[in-house]
């Protein structure tokens, strides 16, 4: 049997309008302040209409919002813990998502809510932070103070940020230096740029640091004056050829050849992909004076031929000879 | 114990292939040696100690089969 009844009572002394099912169960409740309980008396809420559900979840509107919440009410002052427990909310307002978290607390108690999340009016989003005043030309993901991952909304390029947002030209987020790294498919490269700090809103003067270009080769100004490719060093070797010789150290080395009185081959661990390669050295022997050190034509992708010879012009075994290979 | 590669030279001579320590960690010796010696001629891997460590006469050492 199914009734509705003014009351639980059948009067209507407290204006309260209930929907009885499965005998005299109150499925729903409609209190005076047209807030709507099903399967629950509506908790004391003010502010907006509320619908809410089972124990402490509720669909709340307000004028142009609307909230989805559980485990809170707003009671026109303050939100409220309905039950021991966290409380979580969501709403729409005038064109924005936000998503709230707080922290467990005890049923009556008023809740602090953190904003945790914001989906902007533009499409930006922002998670521990409200999304700063983005343009149109990149869509943002930010995330707590001042970190950005963006995309531009007309080219294939996504953008990686500190302290920067773009809305007519690149801005401040904070009063603090930028840095920002272009991943970028329309020009093909990685650039990384850095801006000098400038108050928050105010324009962004970059200055490109570093550079992955379409061929794969890396430019960095580390000091050159300019961005400019940098060769690395493709191999290196120390060794002591006196006594039985042996390998210090290296890199890219897979071993030295013995042939003989000052004659050394450098083997390398990776071939050079040419024999147009840069080689440098030095050796010296701690019974004589420094000696020096030549190629003797056998530069090969493979390995690097040197003869190691006293002032004199003798061979002569060093038992310090350092040697390296740019490309 | 370490060990080198020793393989005849075209002048008669022995060349004498040290492996670095860095390759070694990736490498056996048997795959250095078949990368670092010349195709074609013979090798064998020994003891480092077995090599002299006197090289007044290092260009008159012959390689033994």
């Amino acid at each position: 049997m199914a009734q509705i009844t003014l009351n639980s009572s059948g009067v209507a002394s407290s204006g309260t309008l209930a929907l009885q099912s499965n005998g005299t169960t109150t499925a729903v409740t409609i209190d005076a302040s047209q807030n709507v309980g099903v399967g629950v008396t509506p908790s004391a809420w003010g502010g907006g209409k509320n619908i809410q559900l089972a124990a402490s979840s509720s669909v709340v509107g307000s004028n142009d919002e609307v909230y989805l919440a559980a485990n809170s009410y707003f009671n026109g002052t303050n939100n409220k813990y309905i039950a021991n427990g966290f409380a979580t909310q969501y709403s729409q307002e005038t064109g924005v998502h936000k998503w709230f978290i707080a922290p467990t607390g005890t049923a009556g108690n008023n809740i602090t809510f953190t904003r945790a999340m914001t989906l902007d009016a533009s499409g930006n989003l922002g998670i521990g932070v409200t999304p700063s005043g983005w343009g149109s030309t990149y869509k943002a993901q930010q995330i707590g103070q001042a970190g950005v991952l963006s995309g531009h909304t007309s080219v294939p390029a996504m953008t990686l940020t500190s302290n920067a947002y773009e809305n007519s030209g690149w801005k401040a987020i904070t009063t603090s230096s930028a840095h920002r790294i272009d991943l970028s498919s329309d020009n093909n490269a990685t650039i990384f740029y850095r801006a000098p700090s400038v108050s928050a809103g105010s324009a962004l003067t970059w200055s490109e640091s570093m550079r992955l270009d379409s061929s794969g080769n890396l430019l960095f100004n580390s000091g050159y004056g300019s961005v400019a490719t940098a060769y690395g060093c493709r191999a290196w070797v120390n060794f002591n050829g006196t006594g039985t010789p042996a390998i210090r150290g290296s890199g890219n080395v897979s071993s030295i050849t013995d042939g003989g009185t000052g004659t050394f081959t450098v083997n390398f661990t990776t071939s050079m992909p040419d024999q147009n390669y840069s080689a440098v050295g030095s050796a010296v022997n701690s019974s004589s004076s420094l000696v020096g050190i030549t190629a003797a034509g056998g530069i090969q992708t493979p390995y690097f031929e040197i003869r190691v010879t006293n002032d004199a012009g003798s061979l002569q075994d060093p038992n310090f000879c350092c040697y390296a290979v740019f490309r | 114990m370490t060990q080198r590669i020793i393989y005849p030279t075209d002048e008669g001579g022995v060349a004498i292939v040290i492996p670095s320590p860095e390759a070694l960690e990736i490498m056996t010796i048997e795959e250095i040696a078949a990368k670092d010696v010349p195709a074609g001629k013979p090798f064998k891997i020994i003891d480092t100690a077995d090599v002299p460590t006197d090289r007044t006469f290092r260009n008159a050492w012959e390689y033994a089969e």
